[in-house]
C-alpha cells in the first residue's frame, strides 16, 4: 500500500511561563509513516505526547520543527483552500464526547454542519444524515435530540459519524472508547473497523490501553517521554519486544487470563518518568533502564532497525 | 442465616439493597446483593459503570448518605476480638471505631481522598491517633515506616509534603498507607488504579498483593478491569444492574462462566496476548436503575432471553463449589 502519512523529526514544545530557556518538550523528534488504509497504533503513559503528537500530525497545532507530509504533499506549507481542502481528508476524534460534541446544537446540527461549512451537496441533508446514523445503529429518533439525551457509545458514535462525513481519508483517534464501558467499546471498536474496510481510511489510533490498540493496529509505535522508541507489527511487538521499556510496559499490563497473570513475573522498574521540562541526557530511559551502560548516559540513541520493519531506539540493538 | 459464621470468616453480607429517593424516581441501586470474604482472601466485585458496585460497598459500613437509604439486608462483621457484629444495626459511634480501624478503605481518586491542606504524614497520624491511644511523636515514626512499606522513596521527606507536590502515583500510596495505619482486618478498594498508568498501576497491584500477605489482611477489590481481577483476586463477584449476577473462584468465572453477562463481558475484552479476529459487543447499553421492574436486569441485552426473564427476578442457582448463577436458563425444567 501506499504511503499516506510522513512524519519527519516534528517537536513541538510548549513555553513554560515566567521562564525564557524552559520548554515542555511534548514531542521531541519523531519519525514515523502511516499507510493507506492502515492503523498505527500509538501507545505510552499519560504525558509522553501522544496526544500532542496526534494534533500535530493533522495541523491542529503547529509543530515547532519538523515536516509532515500528507499524500506526498508538505502539510505545513498548505494555505487557504488547499489548508481547507486537507482539513477535509484529515480528521480527528476525541476521547470524551461530552466535551466534543457542542451541546447546544442537535446531532442534525452536529453532522450537517461539515457538510454545509465544506459546500458538499447531498440533496436531501436530512435523509442523508439519516442514513449515515442507520449505519452506525442510530435512527432517524436521534436526530433532533441534542446530545444529553444520548449515551456515552450513542454519542462517541456521533463524534466519529461527524469524523467521518467528509470521507477523510485520515482519521486520528485519540483514546476514542477509553470513556466507554466494556461492553460498549467493542461495538465501537468494531465498527471503526468495518468502516475502515470500506473506505480504506487510515487511522492514526492512541490510547493507553495495549489490548485494545493490539486489537485495532497493523503496527505499533511506543512513546516514551516524547520520542518514539519502538516500531513494529503489532503482533511482533508482543513476540519480540525489544526496547527496555516497551518491555517493561507490556509486562505491566494486566492480562485478562488468570493462569497467565499469576504465573508471569514482571520486569521491576521502579519509578515514574520524569518531567518533560527535565529531560534526562543520554537515551531518555537510562536513569531507570536495568540495562543502562556508560554509553546510555552520554549519547541518545537513534531509531534504527533491528530486524526488518522493526526500528528500536537503544543502545543495546540495531545495526549502529 | 443466623448471626453466626464459620470462624475464618470476616464478613458476610446478605440481602443488601439500598435505593436512592431521588426527582427523578427511585433509584434501585443495589438489590438483594450478597458476598462472603474469608481471612486472608482477595475478591473482586467485578461491574460496569452504574452497576451498583460503589454503592454496594459503601453500604457495608454505611456509607450511604440521603437520598439513600439502606432498605434492608444484614452485614455480619467479625471483629478483632472476635465478636460478630452487624454492622447495619450498630450505633455510629461504633461503627466509626471500625471505620479507617477494622474496615478500611482506598477510593478511586487519590487526589479528593485526601485533604490538600495536610501534608502525607498529617493523614496518617491522624488515622492512627484517631483509634489507638498513641502519642504524636510515636505515631509520626509510625506513619515514617508507613511510607515506606508502601515503597515511597525518600520517605523523611514526602511526609512534610503536601497532595499537590505528589504524583498521581504516590498520592495512592500515601492513600494506601494511611488505609493500612490500623492493620484492618478488610481493606476495601475502590478501583484503586483506575486513573494510574499502566506500570503505575502494576506497582500498585503488587504492593496491595504483598501488603495483604505481610499484614494478614482481606482484600475487597472493586474494578470494572477484567485483567486486574485474573491478577488479583482468587474469587469473583460480577454485578449487574445493582444485582449479583454470578460468583465463583477466579479460574471458573474465566474459564467456565455460566451467567451470559459474564460470558458476553470476558468476550468484549481485548486480550493483548491473543489473536482476535472480532470482538464480541453486547447490544444496548447498562440499565438505568430508576424505578427498575421486577425481572432480570440483563433481559433487554441478553441474546438468550426467554418470557420468564423479563417478568421474574431470576433464582440464585447453586452449581456447586461455591458457583453460583442468577439466571433463569439455569434452572432444570
Amino acid at each position: 500500500m501506499p504511503e499516506l502519512v510522513r512524519v519527519e523529526n516534528v517537536k513541538k514544545y510548549f513555553k513554560v511561563r515566567g521562564s525564557l530557556f524552559k520548554a515542555v518538550k511534548a514531542v521531541d523528534g519523531v519519525n514515523f509513516a502511516i499507510e493507506q488504509g492502515e492503523t498505527f497504533g500509538l501507545v505510552g503513559e499519560s504525558g509522553c505526547g501522544k496526544s500532542t503528537l496526534g494534533r500535530v500530525v493533522i495541523r491542529l497545532l503547529e509543530p515547532t520543527s519538523g515536516k509532515i507530509f500528507f499524500n506526498g504533499k508538505d502539510v505545513l506549507s498548505l494555505k487557504g483552500e488547499e489548508l481547507k481542502r486537507f482539513r477535509r481528508s484529515a480528521q480527528i476524534v476525541f476521547q470524551d464526547p461530552n466535551t466534543s460534541l457542542n451541546p447546544r446544537m442537535t446531532i442534525f446540527e452536529i453532522l450537517s454542519e461539515p457538510l454545509f461549512e465544506h459546500n458538499i451537496p447531498v440533496g436531501d441533508p436530512e435523509g442523508y444524515i439519516v442514513g449515515q446514523l442507520e449505519s452506525v445503529g442510530l435512527g432517524k429518533e436521534h436526530l433532533y435530540r441534542y446530545p444529553h439525551e444520548l449515551s456515552g457509545g450513542q454519542k462517541q458514535r456521533v463524534a466519529i459519524l461527524r469524523a467521518l462525513t467528509l470521507n477523510p481519508r485520515f482519521i486520528v483517534l485519540d483514546e476514542p472508547t477509553s470513556s466507554l464501558d466494556v461492553s460498549v467499546q467493542a461495538a465501537i471498536l468494531n465498527m471503526l473497523k468495518d468502516v475502515q474496510e470500506k473506505r480504506k481510511i487510515s487511522y492514526l489510533f492512541i490510547s493507553h490501553d495495549i489490548g485494545v490498540v493490539k486489537y485495532m493496529s497493523h503496527r505499533i509505535g511506543v512513546m516514551y517521554l516524547g520520542k518514539i522508541v519502538e516500531i513494529a507489527q503489532s503482533d511482533r511487538i508482543f513476540e519480540n519486544p525489544l526496547h527496555p521499556y516497551t518491555k517493561f510496559l507490556l509486562s505491566s499490563i494486566p492480562v485478562p487470563d488468570p493462569k497467565y497473570a499469576k504465573t508471569r513475573r514482571r520486569l521491576a522498574i521502579q519509578g515514574e518518568p520524569p518531567s518533560p521540562i527535565n529531560i534526562p541526557r543520554g537515551c531518555r530511559f537510562h536513569p531507570r533502564c536495568p540495562f543502562a551502560t556508560e554509553k546510555c548516559r552520554i549519547a541518545e540513541p537513534p531509531l534504527l532497525e533491528a530486524e526488518p520493519g522493526h526500528p528500536v531506539a537503544c543502545w543495546l540493538h540495531g545495526k549502529a | 442465616m443466623s448471626d453466626s459464621m464459620p470462624g475464618n470468616q470476616v464478613l458476610a453480607v446478605r440481602d443488601l439493597t439500598v435505593r436512592f429517593y431521588t426527582y427523578a424516581g427511585v433509584v434501585h441501586a443495589v438489590s438483594e446483593a450478597y458476598l462472603d470474604v474469608f481471612e486472608g482472601e482477595s475478591i473482586a466485585l467485578v461491574g460496569e459503570t452504574g452497576c451498583g458496585k460503589t454503592v454496594f460497598t459503601k453500604a457495608i459500613t454505611g456509607l450511604i448518605d440521603p437520598p439513600g437509604r439502606i432498605e434492608s439486608g444484614r452485614v455480619l462483621f467479625r471483629r478483632r476480638s472476635g465478636a460478630v457484629v452487624d454492622l447495619i444495626r450498630l450505633p455510629p459511634e461504633e461503627i466509626r471505631e471500625i471505620r479507617g480501624n477494622e474496615i478500611s478503605y482506598i477510593f478511586q481518586d487519590p487526589s479528593s481522598a485526601l485533604d490538600p491542606l495536610y501534608t502525607a504524614g498529617d493523614h496518617i497520624v491522624e488515622t492512627i491517633t484517631e483509634h489507638r491511644a498513641v502519642s504524636s511523636r510515636d505515631a509520626s515514626a509510625e506513619a515514617l515506616q508507613l511510607l515506606r512499606d508502601v515503597l515511597i522513596p525518600n520517605p523523611e521527606v514526602r511526609i512534610k509534603n503536601y497532595p499537590h507536590e505528589l504524583s498521581g502515583g504516590m498520592r495512592q500510596r500515601v492513600v494506601i498507607a494511611t488505609a493500612i495505619a490500623n492493620k484492618p482486618r478488610l481493606l476495601i478498594a475502590d478501583e484503586p488504579t483506575t486513573n494510574l498508568d499502566v506500570t503505575v498501576q502494576a506497582q500498585i497491584l503488587d504492593l496491595l498483593r504483598e501488603l495483604k500477605e505481610k499484614y494478614r489482611m482481606s482484600l475487597l477489590l472493586i474494578t470494572h478491569n477484567l485483567g486486574v481481577v485474573a491478577e488479583t483476586a482468587e474469587r469473583v463477584y460480577v454485578m449487574y444492574g445493582g444485582r449479583i449476577a454470578e460468583t465463583a473462584d477466579i479460574y471458573t468465572i474465566f474459564e467456565s462462566p455460566m451467567h451470559p453477562y459474564t460470558q458476553l463481558l470476558l468476550r468484549a475484552v481485548p486480550n493483548p496476548l491473543k489473536r482476535i479476529e472480532k470482538l464480541e459487543s453486547i447490544p444496548g447499553t447498562v440499565p438505568n436503575l430508576i424505578d427498575m421492574k421486577p425481572g432480570c436486569p440483563f433481559a433487554p441485552r441478553c441474546p438468550l432471553v426467554r418470557d420468564i426473564c423479563r417478568s421474574q427476578n431470576p433464582p440464585r442457582v447453586d452449581l456447586g463449589n461455591n458457583h453460583l448463577v442468577h439466571c433463569w436458563l439455569l434452572v432444570k425444567g
